[in-house]
């Protein structure tokens, strides 16, 4: 479903993505991690075909994400980091745009929309614009933009910011049927006791490259560490945390 | 017939009417985190601009009354109207079509980039129409009553075409500094580019202004030339209309037609097809220079010594270097400055000694001098208090300080860093016409005292914190026009008060410094006060 081969990206002199190869199958849920600026988002850019990359090749779903970005962006459904939305609109108005732009059927769409957003609990204030809503409940609104076409590939940043522990419940849930269908989905977060709990493969980048690949225990086995957590902090720098933890402390009191 | 118009430019019709739709719902609702704009105040950005340009379209109607013919009326007025509605896109438009707000919105969902393109340019087009319809309205009774309906409705179709003109003309050369930038200079390259329209139109503004016999004279002569114009294409069809000539005018009339459709071919064609590209890269992507400057502050930024002006103006900056929308709004002021700077310098024989010259008491001055004064720290003002990033305003509720004390800095950061280098500017002028340099001391300090005193009562009336505010469309062409308005009366109407009676004596001179330093006094201290009571009551909601 997601196939990349030595795909780069520069940002002026900054080589952002450095050649990175990786492959995800339908059915997979793979975990995205990476440090702050580890290039995980400007994949994910690139992949939903945002930015083009500066060098490689990918495809997704199918589709070379440079030759047929439109074919790309029918196949996914994308949750992006930034939140953005159109925040004057309500969320009924949102979803129904998002609707048209993917040639849905109203009378597909409609009932759907409407069985997402009572899942949610947002059918009460369907008709409040948005820019009246809290971070939780635009977080809800982008993920029920991003799985209203149904789509085979599924691009999650951060998905799980905000949404309150049982929608959270919810989608994870949900993360777990899709891929049982057939769809793809790579998963980019900070909180890894939720990416060990439903990636059952993860990937981790660190200054634009891959620096380890496989089942969480096997990262973990790998650098020594006993959970996915500490193998991550001994793979991308943070070698002593009691130690950082101290250092950052004495910053304060100086 | 849209639908199999648009189809058959490789534009998905459904996509665009949705985006067409989305887009002015949302060109209306205004959105700010510190207080929801409702009723008639979320339009009243839009409605002020209106009301200016059918002010200034009333004008324009009685001067066409003046006219020979219908042909030389039409052309003198689409003159003016290509100017207004091209300043119109570069106020309103041009930063948005380099860096459309909603492109990380729309980037990832199946829109092909040809129908994006459409549907910004035709959201572009209709709000073109509606202020070309407020500009060139009125004119249609005069050509009703002068020279018969027929002619009134080539005139209705002529100025409607030409503001179509004028906006796909515009759109084409943002997209097309857009496409052939290299990434890593786009933002530079778009500064330039918005300087340079900049310097155009208010530049055309200021001829077309000060030349109407000519143009007058132009128009009734035709000569070979007068065809590369594009108001004399347009006005060909009025002149068609009301029978003045039929063969060149069947001609340039064809060629007004002409013009829109390749125009609308060529930014359908490559710019269309790469455009959500090329806009996203200005969107996602971070600079190289930004990030080598990053740490530095501004020696300019030194000078001031309060910490929250210090703060403002690090903000002020950093955003001009990293906001393209805010550097393109201060870029797009620069070249109106620098315009009245020259043609004031060209009424050299009017820069005289107002304490010795006869002239000067009459106070027929270098007005577009004293005008750059006025224009620069007002407008800047506005965009000041505008961004896209206004949610990040937050930090002023969440800090330990006294809000109040961010407007009283941001009218100190335009005094201190913008007024004041002006003044020592204009006072070297003085310098060399006056060679006196007491007398120079002497006028600069007025003008000063009389520049302050106009920026205290802007803020006064309308106190504002830093980037704080949504950008909305139609708000910048009404604070545009209306310094260019109300700034200019007041201003002229302190000066020749100063220039025809307290001139005349030092004591009186002293008297007016008095008064004018005491009303500067008085109205930073009620800033202060109302600054502290206004945004003390503000709430943030974002």
């Amino acid at each position: 479903m997601i196939e990349t081969l030595d795909i780069t990206k520069f940002y002026g002199d900054k080589e952002a993505v450095k050649g990175l190869s990786f492959s995800i199958k339908a059915g997979e849920v793979v975990g995205f991690l990476g440090p702050n600026g580890a290039g995980k988002s400007t994949t994910v850019k690139m992949l939903t075909c945002l930015i083009r990359p500066t060098r490689g090749t990918a495809t997704v779903a199918g589709f070379d994400i440079q030759r047929d970005p439109v074919e790309v962006k029918k196949r996914i459904g994308y949750v992006p980091e930034s939140g953005a939305l159109f925040e004057t609109l309500s969320s009924w108005e949102y979803l129904i745009f998002i609707a048209e732009l993917h040639h849905l059927d109203m009378k597909i769409a409609t009932p759907r929309i409407e069985e997402f957003l009572t899942l949610f609990g947002l059918w009460e204030g369907k008709d409040t614009r948005m820019q009246e809503y809290s971070k939780g409940m635009k977080q809800k609104v982008l993920v029920c933009s991003a799985l209203l076409h149904d789509p085979e590939v599924l691009f999650l940043d951060e998905p799980l910011n905000g949404l309150d522990a049982n929608a959270a419940f919810v989608f994870k849930e949900v993360i777990r049927r899709l891929a049982a269908q057939g769809r793809a989905v790579l998963f980019c977060s900070h909180i890894l006791d939720v990416v060990e709990k439903i990636c059952p493969r993860i990937i981790i980048v660190n200054e634009g490259t891959i620096i380890a690949e496989g089942t969480p225990e096997a990262i973990a086995r790998s650098t020594g560490g006993r959970s996915l957590e500490e193998a991550f902090s001994l793979l991308t720098g943070v070698r002593d945390v009691e130690a950082s933890a101290a250092e950052f402390l004495q910053a304060l009191g100086r | 017939m849209l639908n199999s118009l648009l189809t058959s430019l490789g534009i998905d019709e459904r996509q665009w009417r949705a985006l067409v739709r989305t887009s002015w719902r949302n060109l209306w609702r205004t959105k700010s985190p510190i207080g929801v704009h409702a009723g008639w105040r979320k339009y009243r950005g839009v409605a002020a601009g209106l009301v200016m340009y059918a002010v200034a379209g009333v004008l324009l109607a009685v001067v066409s009354a003046t006219a020979p013919s219908a042909g030389t009326a039409a052309f003198v007025l689409l003159c003016f109207l290509l100017v207004y509605l091209s300043s119109l896109v570069l106020l309103e438009f041009g930063s948005s079509i380099v860096s459309p707000d909603d492109i990380l919105i729309l980037a990832p969902r199946p829109v092909s980039s040809r129908t994006y393109f459409a549907a910004r340019l035709a959201i572009i087009i209709v709000f073109v129409s509606i202020y070309g319809v407020a500009l060139g309205g009125p004119a249609t009774v005069t050509f009703l009553v002068r020279f018969g309906p027929v002619a009134a409705i080539a005139w209705i179709i002529a100025f409607l075409a030409e503001g179509t003109f004028a906006a796909l003309a515009m759109v084409l050369i943002y997209t097309l500094a857009l496409r052939y930038a290299p990434a890593s200079r786009i933002r530079t390259v778009v500064g330039f580019v918005q300087m340079i329209l900049s310097l155009a139109i208010y530049g055309g503004f200021t001829v077309l202004s000060k030349q109407m016999p000519v143009l007058f004279a132009i128009a009734e002569d035709r000569p070979s030339w007068f065809a590369v114009l594009p108001p004399s294409w347009y006005a060909s069809i009025v002149s068609l209309a009301a029978g003045e000539g039929l063969v060149p005018n069947i001609v340039w009339a064809a060629a007004a037609v002409l013009a829109i459709a390749a125009l609308g071919l060529f930014v359908n064609g490559k710019i269309a097809l790469d455009y959500v590209e090329s806009a996203a890269g200005v969107a996602v992507a971070p600079t190289g220079k930004a990030r080598r400057s990053h740490g530095r502050v501004p020696r300019l930024v030194r000078v001031l010594r309060q910490p929250e002006a210090r703060a403002i103006a690090l903000l002020i900056f950093r955003q001009f270097r990293h906001d393209t929308k805010f550097k393109m709004a201060v870029l797009s002021i620069i070249p109106l400055t620098v315009l009245y700077v020259i043609l004031g310098l060209q009424q050299g024989e009017t820069i005289t000694d107002p304490f010795l010259s006869d002239a000067g008491r009459e106070f027929s001055g270098p007005l577009l001098l004293y005008f750059a004064a006025i224009i620069f720290p007002t407008i800047l003002k506005e965009e000041i208090s505008r961004s896209d990033a206004y949610q990040s305003s937050w930090v002023f509720f969440a800090s330990p300080l006294r809000r109040g004390e961010l407007v009283v800095a941001m009218r100190r950061v335009i005094t201190s860093l913008f007024l004041t280098p002006y003044m020592i500017f204009l006072g070297l002028i003085f310098l060399y016409f006056f060679r006196n340099i007491g007398h120079t001391l002497m006028h600069v300090a007025v003008l000063f005292l009389v520049c302050d005193l106009l920026l205290n009562l802007n803020f006064l009336v309308r106190p504002r914190l830093p980037f704080s505010t949504p950008r909305t469309t139609g708000s910048r062409t009404s604070s545009v026009i209306g310094a260019m308005i109300i700034g200019p009366i007041l201003l002229f109407t302190v000066m020749a008060i100063f220039t025809n009676f307290l001139y005349r004596s030092y004591p009186l001179y002293f008297i007016g410094i008095l008064v004018l330093g005491s009303a500067s006094l008085l109205l930073r201290w009620a800033l202060k006060s109302r600054a502290a009571r206004v945004t003390e009551a503000l709430e943030f909601m974002g």
